[in-house]
């Protein structure tokens, strides 16, 4: 199928949406169904309800980074008045799990308690309190008294593989994964290669390696997490809360409590962001739902925004090494990736992240033979967990840079050299190892994001040079992979009723955490009867009304969600036609459905409206309100790609340095919604941004956050944005809803290597360590000169 | 800097007009004041006076992170939140109509302080350019949109504003 080729700019007039008509048309960019809560404030998040009748919960967390606890005494907190609940480690479930969100049994260690008897982090929930007032809960901490044996602790991978390394995990646990060597706190080590290697290294005219280095970073949604739970007036337990995952929630917390799944139920009112973080069951889901167990009564625990700082799970800090065997031509012969990932104090995503941070900037070049080697260590720190990008902002950084210093090696502009070796419709991507899923792919907009790039930019003349030859400008680029969905893994399921007045209600199960889910698959099933987004009502946060759906991550909902929605949809309108072809005695394939209107053959029509109406009066026959019902499960993935460009600017005197200019070119298939697709690729490169430049989240000696609060964690804001350019180049992917893929993380992954090689192209300096500063920059200036 | 006003039980202010009674607890600040009368626009983002997720027009200081506002010395104010900006009829203010045109809100949680801080420049610079917004968004922390979509989405509402036209074009 011929990709059609449409572009949308971010300097484009703002002549579009003028009206207040809205047009269900996939590919328009309609207005949000929960936009005019979020302009008014009338949007109610977690903590946006009256809760004077809920108890206050506090944790008290761990000042140690590895401690065993001897005894906890709770006997003075339990004495203050109006406190209801203390509970420990001996008060919670013995059975261990993984927090992680994916389905059960998930690829992770279960290698958690809800309170831990060792905690293995600075900041670890140690025991939790819940009172009738704010003031009793804080008093109440401040009164138990902790018996620790300190351990000794360990927060660096290399030093964690030690033999002589304390051990974090010496119990046996469950689901342990592939190659563990708990006695080395080696979570998991993987392998994975096609082709062979060596001989294609000995083919080789040059061989490159390089190192690179990531921090750790934080997701820092605008909401922090919060959970208010209670027990309904049918005995069961309710989780209002933060997720992208409610049904894996509701899962995780019933196994955790040994509930019957019946019993519980996850709320997920509208969610301030979450980019990974609510992927897993956080401690705080499992320590309300444990006080509210304990006590009947609704509790309220909100993380503090420094609690969530320091304890919510990070992206993984990873150490990624490169190796390429490549020709005088431009071939590359081999490559060999190798990461090493501090996966923290548990293993949740320790696997999943490993793998994803190399398949995915791998899959680019599909050179013959490649190879990737890993590994996931425990240390001492917050655990990492699913963050935007997923592994793989740390391993195309490290990839990325590394393509700029072979083609260097070789002399070959670095654009020539990626051109040379990117993938191509029909060739297969660099799949982990433990998925089935080898597809060759059917959109492959790479190579058109790549040239758009250079055109927008004027790659061949390079920058203008400032007069003030102390001044150096330079121009990188970086090509991008993410992934839509996880294959063999993923399910969704919709159902949609045609409601008496010819609207639709469609029930779904994906998290809406501001990325506008709830609107596209609005779009989708509209389009499908042709009729505008208002007379379609999405329902999508509750667990007792949806059915099951994985949840929001892996970039999967437009794919994944959509292509359930574009089942149902598609499976209600065949009921539609095949009703009033009965009606009309004429054949269903007759029958038409568009423009909100069923139109027969003979040339008459009705409005789906009076159609519904009839149906559900039963003028005709038996009353009916038509359901349709889809379900998506695929080994599939379709790849949206990205080519992203930075231009800096160098002060040759000092190292400082500024981005002047960031381009995206993305192809992410149809884009069903340009406006919200556009938000998206900005609002991924701009936390990409920040990652390059200045965000990090640093540990001291002791393990301990060495941030006060959020005056610390530098993230972007308005005026530190360079100009940034956004072009949406569109392919169509076949097995995709209205031909779309995802385009939640590609667009994040791109920033790190293109600033660095812009850098590198402006002043020869090669950075390998993430952020970049104007002293790293300075360094290896001195070094050069 | 308003004078000290005395601290209260209660007190009373003018909230996007309607006169309220406002209980306090000591040391409460506006924010958990006005969160607990059920004013839930105004948005916890961090308690400590960085990300503008709670901001609010108040009185003559204008804009102000409600977070670091004592409620005690809010007595006798006005106070302006998100739902302020509608007007009579309940219509969309231009700004809020050319964030929901242009897909500049995502999650929603910083958009009623970044609303407010848009509404806040407007009523000093009728003409604002792109780096003017940027300036006026730098107390606001937004994740989701990487914020050109809001800039845009300010300076299109500038442009239908009535005082952005010269005084000779008097069309709406």
């Amino acid at each position: 199928m011929p990709p059609s080729e449409l572009t949308e700019q971010s300097t484009a007039s703002g002549e579009t949406n003028e009206t207040d008509e809205t047009s269900a048309a996939v590919g328009e960019s309609v207005e949000k169904v929960d936009g005019w809560g979020l302009v008014t404030g009338n949007a109610r998040y977690t903590d946006d309800i009256p809760t004077e009748d809920a108890l206050e919960g506090r944790l008290l967390r761990s000042p140690h980074a590895h401690a065993r606890i001897r005894s906890v005494d709770t006997e003075a907190a339990e004495a203050i008045e109006s406190v209801e609940a203390v509970l420990t480690n001996e008060d919670v479930p013995d059975k261990r799990f993984t927090r992680t969100g994916f389905p059960y049994p998930a690829p992770a260690p279960f290698d958690e308690h809800v309170l831990n008897e060792t905690v293995r982090h600075v900041g670890e929930p140690v025991a939790a309190v819940a009172a009738r007032s704010a003031d009793a809960a804080e008093r109440a901490i401040e009164a138990i008294d902790v018996d620790y044996e300190v351990l000794e602790h360990v927060l660096e991978p290399e030093e964690a593989m030690e033999p002589d390394a304390p051990t974090l995990h010496p119990e046996e646990y469950e689901n342990p994964q592939e190659n563990a060597v708990p006695e080395r706190n080696i979570v998991c080590e993987t392998r994975h290669e096609e082709g062979d290697v060596e001989a294609g290294f000995e083919r080789a005219d040059a061989v490159v390696a390089g190192e690179y280095e990531s921090q750790i970073v934080q997701h820092l949604p605008m909401e922090p997490n919060t959970t208010i739970a209670w027990i309904d007036d049918r005995e069961r337990l309710v989780l209002r809360t933060t997720t992208q995952v409610s049904h894996i929630c509701r899962d995780k917390i019933a196994r955790a409590f040994g509930l019957n799944r019946t019993d519980v139920t996850v709320i997920k009112p509208r969610v301030g962001g979450g980019f990974g973080v609510r992927q897993d069951t956080v401690p705080n889901q499992f320590i309300s739902a444990a006080l509210a167990l304990e006590t009947g009564r609704k509790v309220r625990l909100k993380n503090s925004r420094k609690e969530d700082l320091h304890v919510s799970q990070t992206r993984h800090a990873q150490t990624v090494e490169v190796k390429t065997g490549v020709q005088e031509d431009g071939t590359i012969t081999a490559m060999h990736v190798d990461i090493t990932s501090n996966t923290g104090a548990y293993g949740c995503h320790a696997l999943a992240v490993l793998s994803n941070s190399a398949h995915e900037p791998m899959s680019i070049y599909p050179t013959g033979n490649r190879l990737f080697t890993g590994r996931a260590v425990y240390t001492n720190l917050t655990p990492g967990g699913a963050m935007r990008g997923y592994g793989a902002v740390q391993g195309t950084f490290g990839l990325e840079s590394h393509i700029d210093e072979v083609a260097d090696a070789i002399g070959m502009d670095p654009v020539e050299f990626r051109r040379r070796n990117v993938i191509e419709e029909g060739e297969e991507s660099f799949e982990p190892a433990h998925s089935e899923s080898k597809p060759k792919l059917e959109s492959v907009g790479v190579t058109e994001c790549l040239d758009r790039t250079c055109a927008t930019v004027g790659w061949a003349d390079g920058p203008d040079q400032p007069d003030d030859d102390r001044y150096q400008r330079g121009y990188g680029i970086a090509l991008t992979m993410a992934k839509s969905g996880v294959p063999n893994s993923e399910y969704s399921r919709c159902t949609i009723t045609l409601e008496d007045d010819g609207t639709l209600t469609v029930r779904i199960g994906v998290g809406d955490t501001g990325q506008g889910s709830e609107t596209v698959m609005g779009q989708i099933a509209a389009s499908v009867f042709g009729l505008d987004i208002e007379s379609v009502h999405v329902k999508a946060d509750d667990t007792d009304a949806t059915p099951w759906d994985n949840g929001a991550y892996a970039s999967s909902t437009t794919y994944i969600s959509g292509n359930a929605t574009e089942k149902a949809a598609r499976d209600l309108a065949g009921k539609v036609r095949e009703l009033a072809a009965e009606w009309h005695e004429t054949d269903p394939e007759s029958v038409e459905l568009a423009d909100g209107n069923v139109s027969f053959p003979d040339g008459t029509s009705m409005t789906l409206g009076a159609f519904a109406a009839e149906a559900f009066e039963g003028v005709r026959g038996p009353k009916r309100r038509l359901i349709g019902t889809g379900e998506h499960f695929t080994a599939l993935s379709p790849k949206p790609f990205a080519a992203q460009f930075a231009e800096v600017e160098v002060d040759t005197q000092t190292g400082e340095f500024e981005v002047l200019r960031l381009v995206n070119a993305v192809d992410c298939g149809q884009a069903l919604n340009p406006a919200n697709v556009r938000g998206q690729i900005v609002g991924g490169a701009v936390m990409g941004l920040g990652q390059t430049l200045s965000e990090t989240l640093p540990f001291d000696e002791d393990g301990r956050p060495d941030i006060r609060g959020l005056r610390d964690y530098e993230v972007m804001h308005a005026p530190d944005l360079p100009e940034i350019e956004t072009e949406i180049v569109e392919t169509y992917e076949p097995t995709g809803p209205y031909g779309a893929k995802s385009v939640g993380e590609v667009s994040i992954l791109g920033p790190s290597p293109a600033v660095a090689n812009a850098v590198d192209d402006a002043v020869g300096v090669r950075i390998t360590e993430l952020p970049i500063t104007a002293a790293s920059i300075w360094d290896g200036l001195q070094e050069g000169s | 800097m308003s004078q000290e006003k005395k601290s209260a039980d209660s007190i009373r202010v003018c909230i996007n007009g309607e006169r309220e009674r406002l209980d306090i607890e000591p040391g409460e600040t506006l924010m958990s004041s006005l969160r607990r009368a059920g004013h839930y626009s105004v948005k916890n983002g961090c308690d400590e006076g960085v990300c503008g997720a709670c901001n609010v027009i108040l009185g003559e200081e204008g804009l102000t992170r409600s977070c670091l506002v004592p409620a005690a010395s809010c007595d006798g104010d006005d106070v302006m939140t998100v739902e302020g900006l509608l007007d009579d009829d309940g219509r969309l203010h231009p700004l809020q109509e050319e964030f929901l045109d242009r897909g500049a809100a995502q999650c929603g949680y910083c958009i009623p302080g970044v609303l407010l801080s848009g509404y806040d420049l407007l009523q000093r610079d009728t003409v604002p350019t792109e780096e003017a917004i940027a300036d006026a968004l730098s107390g606001n922390i937004c994740r989701c949109t990487g914020y050109v979509q809001q800039i845009e989405a300010i300076q299109a509402a500038a442009e239908r504003l009535p005082d952005a036209e010269p005084a000779a074009e008097g069309e709406h």
